[in-house]
């Protein structure tokens, strides 16, 4: 009853606490350093990350470009995404110049424009009137002689030139749309309004894309081609096959777990109790993790759920001995018999698991807190209510005699003195073999193997429309906007001696459209603060045969000059609103201000660009993910020896000795040195998975081992360890076994690893069983 | 008449009258034109030697700190007025007349030459050129008339037509200011 209501209390709770998150930013492998974890984060949720690339192709380009508006007016409208556009707004010029002319002296600092001069000196006038001279001369006439009674010196032509520098991609433009380069296709862009790691919303957004696409073919019977691309869609089509393949391999495995429980229980009562002691497991595994967190994530109750089913181990181990024990004792004395066994296996179980909570990956943390929890529960519950649903004893018993005949038949086969050498000796070849070509992947590319054909598509789309993916990142950081654009002002100065040399491609740069105030105050006193410049200008432009009376509205807008600051307010409800709000991110309570640099530039280059400025980071988004990646390895690989030692001391307090601890850790460990020299001597490098999993091999197979030492205590026992072993072996490997066949590589590692090192220890400790056994003087009494 | 021209060589000699000069304003030179790259070259020689590159995209001139960009796409009407002189060139009448009113007059044998007469249809594009009129004869392009804004009118005069004119991979990074292969 008190088991009953236990299970019932936690599912209430449950039920009521529940609140599943999806942002895979837990997940993201985080630097250890602050600043690049918030980096690091904040860039992942940046508006670059969500826009989404279309190319649309018909018959003919004109169809191509009316299914293209058609599409981006439909997408327009959809909530989950944020805005569409087949072209530049129909306006920009004349946005441009109602937002940027009056600033143009702020924006530009008119002393470089003059070829070869820095100031405003009347040579570099001169200079300035023979460019105009020239420049009426060129196929940007007839903008130039638009603008240049107002504007002589060609400022604002500087000013339209600079926000090339806004452009993170190169897109082509004909007649108003967007085109890819070779004008046979339209190009649409979108952005979804949710960040990319809310996997959740980038899949409604995804479907919505699909929808209106589907919608667009119906329309056009004539038929379009529309392909499109996006990080979002990678991340949505990485989760849908990393849940299609979970569910696969997950009914698989239990369909097989459930035949093999019902083969050797031979009853649907114990089954089912069986199955409580999982329950008990889940529900304890999440009530802890609501708890502490508040939420659980999906990816926490997927990992969690394949681990709780080492929860299995405890029914089979308890049904076994006590279908095989003597009739006459009750269930409640053969689990007082067991209870010591139980306990330390589920106990090394909970403090492999807590180890693995020592890392500082948040989302393995969480995995840890479930399934420590979980354990604890379902052992809880294995002691509360597998005795009173014991009785009857079930009259079916094929499966079990099947097993008890085999186990019989092997067992003593299996712990010869040869054999007990075949099998030290093979683990010894394959630690040789294999030891030497153990190899770390450090990249986390290992475990996110994307769809090579999105993947293929993706370069297609890109490299159509013009728009590459950017390499690295430098961030501005400052307290507030003005000390951010300040930094980024030094940036983009320092970046721009390095385009000028060719020794780098043009960043994008907010700086091309909004230097800091100071910048601008700067810039701007360079000409309202010579009260020459006006009639200097005249006489270097009649030098140069231009007309006295052509440049009367730029003295006249000289003489009221006023300094008006561009900031990002003014941006607002403009075409730039949307452009600069992809440079600017929240970096914790600050603000950073974003430089996106050209693909292929050296890292290293630039952070010895920008070494000397304490509030620039240049950050690799890939980089910094392999790095945090790199440094969880060796943090699992720390945890690994942790999580081995606590079990060792673990199992030391218990049996009050050395020898016995040894004993059943010794099998173990030398499964875990099998698994990584024959994953290696298979070619498999080892990445973050397999480290994580060999943790849950040494937690879950030192059980075995357990089981072996407490039974070889009692002659009688010995049968049914052998058989419940073996039956707790194949249903973990059911369980975790199967992942090696999933298609996505992180729970192929995990499977791999599982499979191969639990199936490794439980035949270790059978083969070592008196072996080690025999070193143990008080078993030996 | 122009679409079967793969890539050329032309001097030209130009006229410009401006209300913000004294005096017109004359040039003379050699446009080069590539059909595979889709780049126009116009490298001036007198009153002083410079290089403008074109193509629909980017206008691309020697600035201040050297090689400049003004991105066409940026200014809807330099896009059209760009983009009309590359649809007349590849022979593209359907885009042509998208973005002009065409009017053509056809070669009077042993009279008069062919005229096309462009009219901008945007206000974009009008803000910058009212009338564009190009004559010729045959596929032989003589004379370019472009009335802008504020009353300024330009005329240039073609001759030494090479229509057989092929660039090697060095004048193309030379002129019309290519990458080089990798």
């Amino acid at each position: 009853m008190l088991a009953v209501a236990l299970l019932a209390l936690l599912a209430i709770y449950c039920a009521r606490a529940l609140r599943v998150a999806n942002d895979l930013s837990v997940f993201l492998p985080v630097s250890a350093d602050d600043r690049a974890a918030e980096l690091s984060r904040a860039l992942a949720l940046a508006d670059p990350s969500r826009v989404l690339v279309f190319t649309v192709e018909a018959a003919a380009p004109d169809a191509a470009r009316d299914a293209a508006r058609v599409l981006a007016r439909a997408l327009a409208k959809r909530p989950e995404l944020a805005w569409a556009e087949a072209g530049p707004a129909p306006d920009l010029v004349a946005e441009m110049e109602r937002l940027l002319f009056a600033r143009r002296y702020q924006l530009v600092d008119v002393r470089s424009l003059a070829p070869g001069a820095s100031d405003l000196s009347d040579e570099a006038l001169g200079l300035a009137a023979a460019r105009l001279k020239d420049s009426l001369l060129t196929p940007l006439g007839p903008l130039v002689s638009r603008i240049a009674e107002r504007d002589p010196l060609l400022v604002f032509l500087a000013v339209l030139e600079r926000l090339r520098g806004l452009r993170i991609g190169e897109l082509t433009v004909a007649d108003g749309q967007y085109m890819t380069d070779d004008g046979r296709a339209a190009v649409v862009l979108s952005s979804t309004v949710a960040g990319v790691l809310d996997s959740e919303r980038q899949s409604e957004a995804i479907a919505a894309i699909d929808d209106e696409i589907e919608g667009l073919r119906e329309r056009l019977p004539q038929g379009v081609a529309v392909e499109y691309t996006g990080v979002g869609r990678f991340a949505v089509r990485s989760q849908d096959r990393m849940l299609a393949d979970a569910t696969r391999i997950g009914v698989v495995s239990t369909v097989a777990v459930l035949l093999v429980f019902i083969a050797i229980l031979g009853s649907v009562r114990l089954l089912l109790a069986s199955m409580a002691v999982v329950l008990a497991g889940l529900l304890s595994g999440l009530a802890a993790v609501l708890l502490a967190y508040g939420q659980i994530h999906a990816l926490t109750l997927g990992i969690g759920m394949t681990l709780i089913g080492v929860c299995e181990d405890f029914p089979v181990h308890y049904f076994s001995h006590w279908l095989a024990g003597d009739d006459h004792e009750l269930p409640r004395a053969t689990m007082r018999r067991l209870w010591p066994a139980l306990f330390l296996g589920a106990a090394t179980t909970v403090v492999g698991f807590a180890a693995l909570g020592l890392t500082s990956y948040a989302g393995l943390r969480e995995v840890a807190l479930f399934a420590a929890a979980g354990v604890t529960g379902a052992l809880v519950v294995t002691w509360l209510l597998l005795p009173p649903l014991a009785m009857p004893r079930p009259s079916f018993d094929g499966g079990r005699m099947l097993v008890a005949r085999l186990t019989a038949s092997l067992g003593p086969k299996l712990t010869r003195p040869a054999a007990r050498a075949a099998a030290l000796i093979i683990v010894l070849a394959v630690a040789l073999l294999g030891g030497p070509r153990v190899v770390l992947d450090r990249s986390l590319a290992s475990l996110n193997q994307l769809d090579s054909s999105m993947l293929e598509a993706d370069a297609r789309v890109r490299a159509r429309a013009g728009m590459s993916h950017f390499g690295s990142v430098v961030v501005a950081i400052g307290d507030d906007d003005e000390t951010a654009l300040r930094a980024n002002d030094r940036v983009a100065s320092r970046l721009a001696e390095y385009v000028a040399r060719n020794e780098m491609k043009r960043p994008a740069t907010l700086h091309a459209v909004l230097p800091s105030e100071e910048s601008q105050r700067r810039s701007f006193d360079a000409v309202a603060a010579d009260a020459s410049v006006g009639a200097r200008v005249l006489a270097a432009f009649q030098r140069e045969g231009f007309r006295s009376d052509a440049f009367d509205p730029f003295l006249r807008e000289l003489a009221t000059l006023q300094f008006d600051a561009l900031t990002l307010d003014d941006l607002r409800g403009t075409s730039l609103e949307r452009v600069a709000a992809a440079f600017r991110v929240p970096v914790g309570d600050r603000v950073g201000v974003l430089t996106f640099v050209a693909p292929g530039t050296d890292t290293a280059v630039l952070r010895e660009a920008l070494i000397e400025y304490d509030d620039v980071v240049v950050f690799d988004q890939r980089q910094a993910i392999d790095e945090a990646y790199s440094g969880y390895q060796s943090e699992l690989a720390r945890v690994l020896w942790v999580g081995m030692a606590a079990v060792f001391l673990l199992t030391v307090a218990q049996y009050r000795g050395l020898a016995r601890a040894i004993a059943v850790c010794l099998p173990s460990v030398l499964a875990i040195v099998f698994t990584i020299c024959a994953l290696s001597l298979c070619g498999v490098a080892l990445n973050m998975m397999h480290l994580a999993a060999l943790v849950l091999v040494f937690a879950m197979g030192v059980d075995y081992a357990i089981f072996f030492e407490q039974s070889s205590r009692e002659a009688s026992e010995g049968a049914a360890t052998l058989a419940s072993v073996a039956v707790a072996s194949t249903t973990t490997i059911l369980g975790f076994g199967l992942l090696a066949m999933s298609d996505i590589p992180a729970l192929r590692s995990i499977g791999q690893t599982t499979g191969l090192g639990i199936t490794t220890s439980a035949v270790l400790a059978l083969i070592l069983r008196p072996a080690t056994h025999a070193t143990d003087g008080t078993a030996a009494r | 008449m122009l679409a079967g021209i793969d890539a050329c060589e032309i001097r030209f000699e130009e006229r410009k009258q401006t209300p913000l000069l004294t005096a017109p304003l004359m040039s003379t030179g050699v446009l080069y034109y590539d059909r595979a790259i889709g780049r126009l070259a116009r490298r001036t020689e007198t009153p002083r030697e410079s290089l403008v590159v074109i193509d629909e995209r980017v206008v691309r001139f020697e600035g201040p700190d050297g090689w400049q960009a003004l991105d066409a796409s940026a200014h809807p009407g330099l896009a059209g007025v760009v983009g009309g002189f590359f649809n007349v060139l590849r022979g593209d009448t359907t885009r042509l007349e998208r973005s002009y009113s065409v009017a053509f007059e056809p070669e009077i044998p042993g009279g008069a030459p062919w005229r096309l007469a462009l009219e901008p249809r945007s206000p974009e594009a009008r803000e910058l050129v009212r009338r564009i009129v190009l004559e010729g004869r045959g596929d032989d392009l003589l004379r370019l008339v472009v009335s802008e804004h504020g009353g300024m009118e330009s005329v240039s005069t073609f001759r030494a037509v090479d229509k057989t004119r092929r660039f090697s991979d060095d004048e193309k990074q030379r002129l019309f200011q290519l990458a080089p292969r990798q």
